[in-house]
């Protein structure tokens, strides 16, 4: 049974020499929130790409529904991919306004609801009028932003959304993401560097790195299972024994790892160790983050 | 919403949101900030307040649900059982000494406080 | 399908806009010229027009392979149907201009060498080939990025350019050449326009949308 998922398998996918993406599997479903994190570089772009089939994969399959979505425009009415733009045009704004950027998606995506693009365009004063190649990197941003939502897709995928707003617009972006899934129960990915502010809006949270998917969970399942230990070198390791430990730190006589629990398993806190929880950036940086010399 | 006084708290980083959530909701109905059989925040609700996902929302909410501090009225939302303020003192009581002594006598012997000096502090801020 | 629909409706969109802008153009060049010279002729105002045309073609060419496409691809257009939307409209434009070249030729006075059906013929073959070396500089643009195209693009202009003021203009005899072998050269250069839409076909499913 298919039930709308969207489903890759074994994707690869070769730039030259380069594996960027190295057999990735995965499956998404109908209604859920996932975030998609990993370095620069990790290959993101390159997946989402694939998954909206803006790009062909080198090997490996993309499914909607059971039907593979490349070249097929019943699958790809279902899914939008709304990429970056940036001002060197090579996403097509040439010397568009927003306005005719606005107007040409809204011919194109076959369930474009202007109303919510109007709407979002006054909501973030944005100047309808102005050339795309002529806005700052957040504008563009919301740009990028109310073509994904106006899309109004069952699988909408946005890369790096919030680059360029300030802390104010990546809140009430959040906010719009929020209520338009409350609205609609549409699937989103987001892509993001800013990986703590945007944890709490995504149900799922899928970890690549290097052309790898090393996790996909539900995000308060992994943070529940998520510890950081620290104390006496000794006792961490005594506590830790049989674990895999990430991220090592090491200062003097004391010793810092981030593990990951199977389920059954507990650790307390005591007088030499202490036990802490940790938020998702701290768990992406001690899982993808370079090793501390 | 009633009460737009009570949920000012933010959430911290130290501990999974869902709880946060299910503390909060228990620490209003020990205030009195929600009366047994009232009605509570509904998970959208919830999740537009704190901008967090719906289904994080949910997870807080059936903590409760489970542990039979809510009931479900099909069509309507989620209500505070009658009685769950006495269960809930009930089970913090019980939780009390795991979670506050515990770490109080872990503290008073990691810097060398007797058990004796421990309980003469007690009595006189008591 | 209603992809393709929407599609033609994109590309239509895009390019009769894009013709309209030319034409206003066009139209002010002319009458500057032909306000300069006291009156209009064939042999100035068609030449300018169809070199205008030409042009535009070309630059649009350009514009579709380093935006429109891009764009169209990114807002979930299947690239059969970019392909198709795309070369519709490019015909049609380039249709349009030849009509109007085509009136000009037949209704303003002729001071050229040459007869009305030469000049028809002349025409067409000129725009006909521009239509084929829009789809070719398309098709390098997106294998080979933006410089390269450029190339064919530099190149084809310094040709055509060459061509037109040669035979009409300047006279140089390359005129009477051309309407000589003018059946058969219509003949090439529709062969020409169908094998580059078949290199510009190739190009785009091979593109690949970069960040």
């Amino acid at each position: 049974m298919n039930e709308e998922k969207l489903i890759c398998r074994d994707i690869v996918k070769t730039y030259g020499k380069k594996d960027v993406l190295d057999h990735v599997n995965l499956e998404l479903e109908k209604g859920k929130i996932y975030g998609l994190i990993g370095r620069n570089g990790a290959g993101k772009t390159t997946l989402l790409s694939i998954l909206s089939a803006q790009n062909p994969a080198t090997r490996g399959t993309v499914t909607y529904n059971g039907m593979p979505v490349w070249e097929n425009r019943e699958a790809l009415d279902h899914i939008c991919f709304s990429r970056e733009l940036n001002p060197i045009g090579s996403q097509g704004q040439s010397n568009l306004k927003v306005k005719e950027y606005l107007q040409a998606a809204s011919i194109v995506m076959p369930n474009w609801d202007n109303e919510l693009a109007k709407h979002l365009v006054e909501k973030f004063e944005l100047d309808e009028k102005k050339k795309i190649v002529k806005l700052s990197k957040g504008m563009m941003s919301m740009v990028t932003i109310i073509c994904a939502l106006a899309s109004k897709a069952d699988y909408t995928f946005l890369d790096e959304p919030v680059a360029g707003l300030d802390v104010v617009m990546r809140e009430y972006f959040y906010r719009v993401l929020l209520d338009e899934f409350a609205d609609s129960g549409r699937t989103f990915v987001i892509s993001t560097h800013i990986i703590e502010e945007a944890s709490d809006v995504f149900e799922e949270v899928i970890m690549l790195d290097k052309g790898k998917i090393i996790l996909k969970e539900n995000t308060q399942e992994l943070l529940d299972r998520s510890r950081h230990i620290s104390g006496k070198a000794e006792e961490v390791d005594a506590m830790t024994a049989g674990m895999k430990t990430f991220h090592v730190e090491k200062m003097g006589r004391s010793k810092g790892v981030t593990v990951l629990l199977e389920p059954g398993q507990e650790l307390k806190q005591t007088a030499d160790v202490s036990v802490q929880q940790m938020n998702l950036q701290q768990v992406f940086v001690a899982l993808c983050g370079k090793e501390v010399e | 919403m009633k009460g737009d006084e009570r949920m000012n708290e933010i959430l911290t980083q130290e501990k999974s949101i869902y709880l946060q959530i299910s503390e909060m909701i228990e620490n209003d109905i020990l205030r009195d900030i929600i009366l047994e059989e009232e009605k509570v925040p509904s998970t959208n609700e919830l999740a537009k307040l704190y901008a967090i996902n719906p289904a994080t929302a949910a997870k807080g909410i059936n903590i409760l649900v489970d542990s039979g501090v809510l009931y479900k009225k099909r069509g309507i939302g989620m209500f505070v059982a009658t009685g769950a303020k006495e269960e809930i003192k009930k089970r913090k009581q019980a939780e009390f000494a795991d979670k506050y002594i515990k770490t109080l006598l872990m503290e008073a012997e990691s810097i060398g406080i007797t058990k004796e000096e421990l309980i003469r502090m007690i009595k006189q801020s008591v | 399908m209603k992809g393709m629909k929407r599609s033609l409706l994109y590309w239509g969109r895009l390019m009769e806009k894009y013709f309209i802008t030319i034409c206003f153009l066009a139209v002010v060049m002319c009458l500057m010229m032909g306000l300069m010279q006291g009156e209009f002729s064939i042999d100035i105002t068609a030449a300018y027009i169809s070199l205008i045309g030409i042009l535009a073609v070309m630059v649009q060419a350009a514009n579709n392979a380093n935006y429109f496409l891009p764009q169209a691809i990114s807002f979930g257009s299947t690239r059969k149907e970019s392909l198709v939307g795309m070369q519709v409209f490019t015909h049609i434009v380039v249709l349009q201009f030849m009509l109007i070249t085509m009136l000009i030729v037949k209704y303003l006075p002729n001071y050229t060498s040459f007869e009305t059906k030469e000049l028809l013929l002349l025409y067409s073959f000129f725009f006909l080939t521009s239509c084929g070396a829009g789809n070719g500089v398309c098709a390098v643009i997106l294998r080979f990025g933006k410089s390269a195209g450029m190339w064919i693009y530099v190149i084809y202009i310094v040709l055509i350019v060459f061509l037109e003021v040669g035979s009409m203009v300047a006279d140089l005899g390359i005129g009477a050449v051309l309407v000589k072998s003018s059946v058969w050269g219509i003949f090439a250069a529709v062969i020409f326009d169908i094998v580059m839409i078949g290199l510009c076909a190739k190009a785009i499913q091979k593109y690949e949308v970069r960040a």
